[in-house]
């Protein structure tokens, strides 16, 4: 469990690490323009356009007057983007660019147009590019943003005449928009399921689905997903596949509770109509219990024809959690979770129980 | 006071001659042998001869001062009309003293006598003088002619009565009464007549009937083809057929608001070559220009007349450098850019329309053709009108 949590900790880590944003010159040789390693789109159905900044910095110690420099963009995505200079080197100078739609190509000239012969621009997100989707768009790849030689990376030097500019592509690559959801599994309002495997689906059409990523409860029962996905255009759901092997919350106190239910000594719970209906048949028996011993018994990692868990949503979980009688006809819980779906929602809370675990031991 | 007199006879004078244009000439009234009895740098009491004579009405000569000029009517008695003493005074040119005055009343102009033939001359003066009538192949130009006083003086001239001939009647008083008489006698005529407004014997004119004036007109325009206003242009002359180039300026102006100038001159064309000349200046940087520049560089689209306004720092191509000294050069950071060299070039599109032509539509370096464009303005004809280009660095037009 520690070096799971370890491995867990270090993924995150590299993870994090990874989106740190790359905009710094590499070299002192020359000033540069710089591309971030990625860029976050817009949702598809946003209001809002994609924006992206391009950096510029130099620590060559020569100062800079002006500079000029051409990059693309995808013109299958986007439509014409316009370019804003964020004043990082104050209000005094010319932005001038222009934008070649048909081959994706947009130029970029920035001059100092102030009287201070010491002038040097200084580092920042000099520009911010602001990219409309096309019309037609809805999702696709988007191709990353590169430098180009359209127009040839020149600075001006204090003497009046062209240095060369450095060009830094750190990637430039474009990710969707972020999803971050936080599912908690539990085996009761105050008992988390722990190393449980929650998968992250996708569906552009509710048919057919695709894992995104598959996160495992921690000891709170939190699953913590973090993913760029446009909630917009995708289907979202959760999934933990059938199969889950809940012997560790089985022992003879759960037999001997069925029992006891089974020959009214004690009344069931709404949960133990559940949990105490091992063979999910004719309500609680004798059978029920002796399903329990005999797993034991023989040390068998499962039922020979019936589940360890059923998985059931919040409100179901309440519903049933209420009752006074077996709600299993109208609430049968589901042996291979499928989650309604979970668009929009940044939480929430799955249950799942376990046949034969009558005292409520659950997988923790 | 004494200016105050001049004042007046030259309106009197002005005055006379105003709507009396068929017998109007030029009068030239001077003090000589400073005014009393003493010789001139370069002449004695009476003039005795044609270069003595030059040297009396000639003000560079320390002895001899202008008193006024204007015009008269030459059949006034401001005219050579009235002497020999009889009707006393009747002559009376402006002169600054009628009482024993040392004087010259030089006449001077055109005529164009009534009748074509032989015409016979006499004049009368106190003291010397010499009527001349140049180009007719008389020695001096001189007619008649008699250095002392109050003798008749004969000469002839063949004339053809369609054409203007050019005088110049001199007489000087050396002290004592002045007087000039002029009398003319037709071809054929058996009597001499006193010019007067009875005998005009001539339509008389104080400007040259047979000049041309020189007249030119032109604009100056940028690069872009748009008249530039406040550029100094010049006429400038010599002297016709004159072997060399001496050309000096004959007038000054600037354009207007379109770019356009106009010379509309007196100079006689058959006197003077001309040239028009110009003296273009940079003018001040704009912001606006500079951004059009600016954004010029991403057009990836450039013509010749970029080689020369555009690429301020003189490297063979365009980016964001130039823009940059542009902006120096604005702020008067710098006064010169980078490699130096020529910050207006101009072309006129009389001489060398191929030039213009071709730099306008043209997108290669011409900038590295020595001498391309280069221009020599001359053997203009009158009344010619041509366009200066200019491509002026920083500027767009």
């Amino acid at each position: 469990m520690k070096i799971k949590n370890i491995f867990l900790t270090l993924t995150l880590l590299i993870g994090t690490m990874s989106v740190f944003a790359q905009t710094t010159a590499p070299d002192a040789t020359k000033p540069y323009v710089i591309f971030d390693s990625t860029y976050t789109l817009e949702s598809t159905s946003s209001t809002s356009n994609t924006t992206f900044d391009i950096y510029y910095d130099n620590t060559s110690g020569n100062d800079v007057k002006g500079i000029q420099f051409s990059f693309n963009y995808d013109n299958t995505v986007f439509d014409e983007p316009t370019l804003t200079y964020n004043n990082t080197s104050g209000p005094a100078g010319y932005l001038s660019y222009d934008v070649d739609s048909t081959n994706g190509i947009v130029k970029v000239v920035w001059v100092y147009t102030g009287s201070t012969t010491t002038f040097d621009m200084i580092a920042g997100n000099m520009f911010t590019v602001n990219a409309p989707f096309l019309s037609n768009y809805t999702n696709s790849a988007v191709a990353d943003v590169d430098f180009t030689t359209d127009l040839t990376a020149y600075y001006v030097k204090s003497d009046g005449t062209d240095g060369v500019l450095g060009t830094q592509d750190n990637g430039g690559n474009f990710i969707e928009p972020a999803f971050d959801y936080t599912a908690t599994i539990l085996n009761s309002g105050t008992n988390p399921a722990d190393s449980i495997d929650v998968i992250l689906q996708k569906s552009s059409d509710g048919s057919s689905w695709t894992d995104v990523t598959t996160v495992t409860t921690n000891s709170n029962g939190e699953s913590v997903f973090s993913e760029n996905l446009d909630q917009d255009y995708w289907q979202i759901r959760l999934k933990i596949a059938s199969g889950l092997d809940a012997s560790t919350a089985l022992s003879t106190a759960d037999a001997n509770m069925i029992a006891q239910i089974a020959a009214g000594v004690q009344s069931a719970s709404g949960i133990q109509f559940y949990t105490a209906n091992t063979n999910q048949n004719n309500g609680v028996t004798a059978s029920d219990s002796y399903m329990v011993f005999s797993r034991l018994a023989q040390g068998n990692s499962s039922y020979s024809s019936n589940p360890d868990v059923l998985f059931f949503t919040e409100a179901q979980y309440t519903t049933i959690s209420n009752a006074t009688s077996d709600q299993s006809s109208s609430i049968p819980g589901l042996t291979e979770f499928l989650s309604p779906l979970i668009n929009n929602t940044t939480t929430g809370n799955f249950y799942l129980l376990i046949l034969g675990d009558a005292n409520g031991t659950g997988l923790n | 006071m004494k200016n105050l007199i001049r004042f007046i006879v030259f309106s009197i004078l002005c005055t006379n001659a105003y709507g009396q244009s068929t017998t109007t000439v030029n009068i030239r009234s001077l003090k000589t042998h400073y005014g009393a009895s003493q010789s001139g740098q370069y002449y004695t009491g009476n003039a005795d001869s044609h270069t003595e004579f030059d040297a009396m009405v000639n003000l560079a000569d320390g002895g001899t001062t202008l008193y006024t000029e204007g015009t008269v009517d030459i059949t006034s008695y401001q005219g050579p009309r009235g002497g020999n003493h009889t009707p006393y005074q009747l002559w009376n040119p402006p002169r600054w003293s009628t009482n024993n005055g040392r004087y010259a009343i030089i006449y001077s102009g055109w005529f164009k006598p009534n009748k074509s033939g032989l015409y016979r001359f006499r004049t009368f003066t106190d003291d010397s003088h010499e009527f001349m009538i140049k180009g007719i192949g008389k020695t001096n130009d001189i007619v008649t002619k008699y250095y002392g006083w109050n003798v008749w003086a004969y000469g002839t001239a063949t004339l053809d009565k369609n054409t203007w001939y050019e005088f110049e009647y001199r007489i000087q008083n050396y002290g004592g009464i002045g007087a000039a008489k002029f009398e003319y006698r037709i071809p054929n005529g058996n009597t001499y007549n006193q010019l007067s407004p009875n005998h005009p014997f001539a339509e008389w004119s104080a400007t040259d009937p047979n000049a041309v004036p020189i007249t030119a007109s032109g604009y100056i325009k940028g690069a872009e083809e748009v008249g530039i206003a406040g550029q100094t242009v010049y006429l400038k002359t010599q002297n016709k057929n004159q072997v060399g180039f001496s050309y000096t300026t004959q007038a000054t102006t600037t354009t207007d608001s379109n770019g356009y100038y106009s010379f509309n001159t007196t100079l006689n064309y058959n006197d003077y070559d001309f040239t028009i000349d110009i003296n273009p200046s940079l003018g001040t940087l704009i912001t606006t220009d500079i951004n059009w520049f600016q954004d010029r560089l991403l057009s990836d689209t450039f013509s010749s007349k970029d080689y020369w306004r555009m690429d301020v720092n003189n490297t063979g191509s365009f980016s964001v450098s130039d823009i940059y000294l542009m902006h120096q050069r604005r702020h008067g950071n710098i006064s010169s850019y980078p490699g130096g060299g020529q910050e207006i070039w101009s072309t006129n599109f009389w001489q060398q329309p191929y030039v213009w032509n071709a730099v306008k539509v043209d997108t290669d370096d011409k900038t590295i053709n020595n001498g391309y464009g280069s221009w020599s303005l001359f053997d203009l004809s009158n009344g010619n009108q041509t366009t200066f280009y200019l491509l002026r660095v920083g500027h767009k037009n």
